[in-house]
């Protein structure tokens, strides 16, 4: 049977890849749209291959698609060369699958992975015809929710959803599914609907919330609108799955035709982080930290690859030297996958617990390099930032690591954390240098394989939500900059300056990022006027436009030295503290005082230190307790 | 042992890449559990080799692969499962053994045979196209664009109704690509040559003799 196209074929010859847009792919989902109840598009605003390479589009798409009563369809950001095609021939925003507008859909799903794709999601509005404002839509409209990890902040985005989703995917999806298919057996209007799914823990509806300014620009209040009182819940309670082992797993995940940017299959080993460091979002939302069961991951593994034939199989998790069976499951994998020549990779390795008996087994690392991430140049700003590993740890692992036979080391850091000082700028400098040193000590020279080389990479620092840094200021670029120069100096003053090469990353998308992650309601308007402006695609460099954002934001009257540049106080109404993610305020105001008094805080496995995320009742809280 | 498998490449899938469809086939032959064998290294990957890749856009009732596969395992069970592996993108038309000694699919590629069909009655005849002396044709090469005379490549070239049927020469020497060859005829005709204007098929790729390469 031939699949339909929305796309004729003289579009489709004249973009880049055009089976971006023709789906069909492997495990793809296909239903008779007469024999369900409920429509749902499930968007990443990317395009197609980065989606394509996202763990958490797949386990929503197998939820939905689960019940025969819905059919999730996918779809992605059109690049910018069929943008301008849809526009001008008036084509609108298409569903993969079914390849049928997203305007019949009930449902539009965005999740929110990172916050320079918020013009992306005005992108898929814009060419699905659906209005920005959701106070704009009719009955008609499908309903726009959003989820993720920016969802964690929501307020930047709130004009643009009707409702966002708290949390961990897997929990109240149904709930709310079925709440809808009753609604529209008995003809409810969609503001009905809105209300009732407001109390659906973890639903969060914006345009039932009202928000007061006071005279200096800080929020008075944060409160359900006075006719929603006693209906709409003050706080929104983040959803998590409490038991990983027994929740179901993406085991026929769409393979793509087009190369994905993670082309390969995903093992989901783990959720949350035992670590905290004070700097990662991810480390606080997703506590507790929780998981999976060996044999549980073991079915999956065999079946995933049967499935797709994929020849290499990720684990994926915050950090997966934490995980208690590591050394099974990949024994368990290399055994099993040996016919088949299938790859196991294993990113996020501790350089503190670097083991080279892990490493050895897992075949892809040899042919690259290794990755560590100490953060911070200086012990005394590492434990400012709870990243608990000591310059010992890393030269140790580091000549673990010669001694194997690596002689390629990435090393990451983050400028400009708080407090930070000259010395702990040049201290990464120094750090790179002493594993160059450490290098030539270790190795022999007849047994060396050429130069050590060594790349520094640095991030600037951008406060997050949800985080002890949370109250924290940014630079302003032009300090950042001087930040990364003098540390380019102090590496080229370095004896070993030639086996150390250094990159940066862009300061002026870093304070945006830091514009959208810490704004609120008002950054909606500043995100509406720089689409207006043609800017799409902002996670891309070759399409972010700085000149365009500080334009938007002049005529939004939004301030950046408000906003990004300030130091918050610590009462304040931040603009996220609606929403209850189990890890306190009270943690959160402890852990930054511990910050400032440069005290490392122990681990979830060593001590439990009371953060609050043990009211989920589940993972690693629980079992330190038995 | 060595097979010669013979697919199709339908519609749905006609805007894949040569290198996304190599990349296809990979994973189709784990999925449907046929044992390969793979090449010694660092980097172990399956012995297999298309016989000619195909343009974006264009349909085909015969594309072919060689692939080596451990021995035994039987030639109709590895096209019924490779087959549902692909899931109706591609169809499994045929898969053989190989016998020793004959030359594998790239190599053996002489002849490609197309149709064309147009979506309306826009040529009526082929006004003595292949009754010219020479066919001289602009043609892109590694050293940048030649002039070089195509008729004594074209081996056949008929209308029938509002479709064109033609053989050209393939393979590694003299590839003579379908839309060379349909841009000239246009414009041979006075006519403004658009891909959108044709549905081009590849019916078969095809060895000494014009021999179809499932049959040498």
């Amino acid at each position: 049977m031939d699949r339909k196209n929305a796309l004729n074929d003289k579009i489709l010859l004249s973009v880049e890849k055009p089976a971006r847009y023709t789906g069909g792919e492997i495990n793809s989902v296909m239903k008779d749209k007469d024999k369900v109840d409920i429509r749902f598009a499930m968007c990443f605003p990317d395009v197609y291959e980065i989606g394509m390479s996202h763990l958490g589009l797949q386990i929503i798409y197998t939820l939905l698609n689960n019940r025969d009563d819905i059919w999730c369809e996918r779809v992605f950001s059109v690049w910018p060369d069929l943008h301008n095609i849809m526009k001008a021939d008036n084509i609108p925003l298409f569903a993969l699958e079914s390849q049928d507008p997203i305007k019949d859909f009930d449902f539009l799903g965005i999740t929110l992975q990172y916050e320079m794709a918020y013009t992306n999601v005005l992108q898929v509005l814009d060419l699905a015809g659906i209005p920005f404002n959701a106070s704009d839509r009719t009955d008609a409209d499908p309903i726009v929710i959003g989820g993720g990890p920016c969802a964690y902040n929501p307020e930047p985005l709130a004009d643009f959803f009707d409702m966002f989703y708290i949390g961990e995917g897997e929990t109240v999806y149904y709930a709310l599914m079925d709440l809808y298919k009753e609604h529209k057996k008995s003809g409810g209007s969609k503001m009905d609907f809105l209300i009732a799914a407001s109390q659906i823990p973890g639903i969060y509806v914006p345009m039932l919330y009202e928000v007061s300014y006071k005279e200096d620009g800080t929020i008075g209040s944060f409160r359900p609108k006075a006719e929603y009182a006693d209906t709409v819940p003050e706080t929104i309670i983040k959803q998590v799955v409490s038991d990983m082992s027994f929740e179901m797993y993406p085991e026929n995940p769409v393979v793509p035709y087009v190369q994905a940017t993670q082309d390969r299959a995903v093992l989901e080993i783990q959720r949350g982080c035992i670590r905290g460091c004070r700097f990662c979002q991810a480390g606080y939302i997703y506590r507790p930290f929780r998981t999976r069961s060996l044999e549980a991951l073991k079915k999956y593994a065999e079946k995933i690859i049967a499935n797709t034939g994929y020849e290499e199989i990720s684990l994926s998790s915050l950090s997966s030297s934490d995980c208690p069976f590591l050394g099974d499951l990949l024994d368990f994998l290399i055994k099993e996958f040996h016919e088949n020549k299938v790859n196991v990779s294993l990113p996020s390795l501790r350089i503190d617990e670097f083991s080279l008996d892990i490493m050895s087994k897992v075949q892809d690392v040899k042919k690259s390099s290794l990755t560590f991430a100490p953060e911070a140049g200086t012990q005394r700003m590492r434990n400012v930032i709870n990243k608990g590993i000591t310059e010992e740890d890393i030269m140790d692992g580091s000549e673990k690591a010669f001694l194997g036979g690596w002689n390629k080391v990435k090393l990451y850091f983050m400028l400009g954390l708080p407090g930070e000082t000259e010395e702990d700028i040049k201290g990464i400098a120094d750090v790179a240098e002493n594993i160059a040193e450490l290098y030539y000590d270790t190795v022999p020279k007849e047994q060396r394989m050429g130069k050590v080389a060594i790349t520094i990479s640095t991030s600037f620092f951008i406060p997050k939500p949800f985080t002890p840094f949370q109250w924290e200021p940014m630079y302003k670029p032009e300090v950042y900059l001087e930040k990364a120069a003098l540390l380019n100096e102090t590496v080229k003053s370095k004896l070993n300056k030639k086996s150390i090469k250094y990159n940066w990353h862009d300061a002026k998308t870093s304070v945006i990022e830091g514009l959208l992650a810490k704004g609120d309601r008002r950054i909606c308007e500043v995100i509406s006027k720089v689409y207006e402006k043609g800017g799409f695609y902002d996670a891309w460099t070759e399409h972010f436009d700085y000149d365009r954002w500080l334009e938007a934001c002049d005529e939004a009257g939004v301030d950046m030295d408000f906003f990004v540049y300030r130091r918050r106080s610590l009462d304040e109404i931040l603009p996220w503290d609606f929403i209850n993610i189990g890890v306190t305020k009270k943690f959160m105001l402890k852990e930054y005082d511990n910050s400032l008094k440069e005290i490392v805080t122990p681990n979830c496995a060593e001590k439990c230190s009371g953060c609050g995320a043990g009211c989920f009742g589940g993972g690693i809280c629980i079992e330190n307790k038995n | 042992m060595k097979i010669r498998i013979k697919f199709s490449k339908n519609d749905s899938v006609k805007f894949l890449g040569h290198l996304d469809i190599m990349r296809f086939f990979q994973r189709a032959f784990v999925r449907a559990g046929v044992k390969m064998l793979y090449s010694e290294g660092f980097n172990p990957h399956q012995k297999m080799s298309f016989a000619q890749p195909l343009g974006v856009g264009i349909t085909s009732t015969g594309e072919y692969l060689d692939a080596d596969v451990v021995d035994g395992q039987d030639l109709t069970e590895i096209k019924e499962n490779l087959d549902k592996a692909c899931q109706g993108g591609f169809d499994i038309l045929s898969v053989k053994e190989l016998p020793l000694g004959v030359p594998n699919a790239m190599s053996a590629v002489k002849y490609a045979s197309y149709s064309a069909d147009f979506n309306d009655n826009i040529l009526p005849d082929l006004n003595g196209f292949m009754a010219q002396e020479c066919i001289l044709t602009n043609k892109k090469t590694k050293s940048g664009v030649k002039e070089i005379d195509i008729k004594p490549l074209i081996y056949k070239c008929e209308l029938n109704g509002n479709t064109l049927h033609f053989i050209v020469s393939a393979g590694s020497e003299n590839n003579i690509k379908p839309d060379l060859l349909l841009e000239n005829l246009m414009s041979f005709l006075g006519l403004q040559y658009s891909r959108d204007m044709v549905k081009i098929t590849r019916r078969d790729l095809l060895g000494d003799n014009f021999i179809p390469l499932s049959d040498l």
